[in-house]
C-alpha cells in the first residue's frame, strides 16, 4: 500500500520534528497522527514546488504548533547571573546534545529547532508563531547561550 | 562646542579582561553544538502509530464534514475585502463630508480545494497610495508619533503578509496559514483604516 510506504519512510523523522517541538511522547504521537491523515487527505494537492519531505514537515510542524496551544512564552536570559565563560567538551554525542535541547524552556526550545535543526529561516518561524523576526533571532541566541551551560554541566 | 565635536571627543573605555576568552569559548562551544546538531538521534513514534491513521482515514472516508465548518474562512474572507472597499470609499468621499462606512458579512460559497484568493490587492495598493500620498502633502500630520507608529506596524504586517504569501505558494493551503493569512489581513484593514482616517481628519 502506497500511502503505508510513504508513512514508514518518513515517520521517524517527523516524529523526531514533533517530539522536540512537544516534548511529550503522547502529545507528538497525536501530532504525527493528525499530520499524516491530512497530508493523504490533500495528497493531490500537492504541487512539487517542495520535496514531498519538506512538505510533509511543514505539516508535521503546523500540527505540532496546533497541539499545543498555550500561549508562547519567550524568557530573556539574565545576564548578569549567565557571565562566566564555559566549556563545552569536544565529545558532546548526538544523544546528550538532544538532552540539552529537550531541557530547553518551550519558547527557545522550539525556535531553536525550527531554526537550527529544521533549518526554517527566521521570518518562516515568525509567521509560523506569529512573533516577530526579532523574537525569534533573541530565542535562538538565548537558546544556544543556555544549551553551553547545559552541555558545559558534562565535563 | 557643538555636540559632534563634543560627540568625536568622547573617551573610549576598556572591556573586561577576560571578554576574549568568553568569546572565543562561546565560539568554541557553537562550533561543537553545531557538530553535534547533525548527529541528533531520529526517535521512534508508537508501533501502531500507523494503525491509527489508518482507522482514522477509514472513519473520515465515511464521515461528512459540515458545510458551515468548510465555508468559514471564505466569510472571514469576504468580511475583510468588504472593509478594504469600505476603507476606499472614505478617502474617495470629500474629507470635509460626513462619511458613514456600512459594513456587511457574506457567505461565498467557493470549492474549499481551490486557493484562498487574495485580499482585493487593488485596494490595497490604493489605500497604500493614499496614505503615501497624504505624507507627500500633510507631512506634519504623518510625522505625528501615532501615524508613525500605525506606518511602522502596517510595515510590519506587509512583510508577514509577504512571508506567508511565500509559504502558501511553497507548501499550499495549509489551515493554519490560511487562518494566519487572514488574522494578518484583518490587522492590515485595522491599521489602514485607522490611517485613513487620521490622514482625512
Amino acid at each position: 500500500m502506497a500511502q503505508r510506504l510513504l508513512f514508514e519512510r518518513y515517520k521517524r523523522a517527523m516524529f523526531s520534528v514533533a517530539l522536540r517541538i512537544l516534548n511529550d511522547n503522547d502529545h507528538a504521537n497525536d501530532a504525527l497522527q493528525d499530520a499524516f491523515v491530512e497530508v493523504f487527505r490533500h495528497l493531490d494537492s500537492f504541487r512539487f514546488q517542495s520535496t514531498l519531505g519538506a512538505w510533509i514537515k511543514i505539516i508535521v510542524v503546523r500540527q505540532s504548533l496546533r497541539k499545543r496551544q498555550l500561549e508562547w512564552r519567550f524568557e530573556t536570559i539574565d545576564e548578569e547571573r549567565h557571565d562566566q565563560a564555559v566549556e563545552v567538551p569536544d565529545t558532546v554525542t548526538g544523544e546528550a546534545l538532544d538532552a540539552a535541547i529537550r531541557s530547553l524552556p518551550d519558547g527557545a526550545r522550539t525556535v531553536f529547532v525550527l531554526a537550527e535543526v529544521e533549518g526554517y529561516k527566521h521570518h518562516e518561524i515568525a509567521a509560523m508563531l506569529n512573533i516577530s523576526e526579532g523574537t525569534c533571532k533573541s530565542q535562538v541566541s538565548y537558546a544556544r547561550k543556555l544549551l553551553r551551560r547545559k552541555l558545559a554541566e558534562l565535563i | 562646542m557643538d555636540l559632534g565635536k563634543a560627540i568625536k571627543k568622547l573617551p573610549e573605555h576598556e572591556p573586561r579582561a577576560d571578554l576574549w576568552e568568553r568569546i572565543d569559548a562561546d565560539l568554541r562551544a557553537d562550533a561543537v553544538i553545531d557538530q553535534a546538531l547533525d548527529d541528533l538521534p531520529v526517535l521512534e513514534p508508537k508501533a501502531d502509530a500507523w494503525e491509527q491513521i489508518a482507522g482514522k482515514l477509514e472513519a473520515e472516508a465515511t464521515s461528512v464534514q459540515p458545510l458551515w465548518a468548510r465555508s468559514l474562512r471564505w466569510v472571514a474572507a469576504a468580511a475583510v475585502v468588504l472593509l478594504m472597499i469600505g476603507v476606499w470609499r472614505v478617502w474617495q468621499a470629500d474629507s470635509d463630508e460626513k462619511v458613514t462606512i456600512a459594513y456587511a458579512t457574506e457567505t461565498v460559497e467557493i470549492e474549499p480545494e481551490s486557493g484562498p484568493e487574495p485580499f482585493a490587492p487593488a485596494a490595497d495598493q490604493k489605500a497604500e497610495r493614499f496614505i503615501r500620498e497624504q505624507c507627500a502633502q500633510q507631512t506634519v500630520v504623518c510625522q505625528k508619533p501615532e501615524v508613525k507608529e500605525l506606518k511602522y506596524q502596517l510595515d510590519e504586517l506587509n512583510t508577514r503578509k509577504a512571508g506567508l504569501a511565500e509559504q502558501l505558494a511553497l507548501f499550499g493551503n495549509d489551515p493554519v496559514l490560511v487562518q494566519a493569512q487572514i488574522k494578518i489581513e484583518n490587522e492590515r484593514a485595522e491599521v489602514t483604516k485607522e490611517l485613513v482616517r487620521i490622514l482625512t481628519i
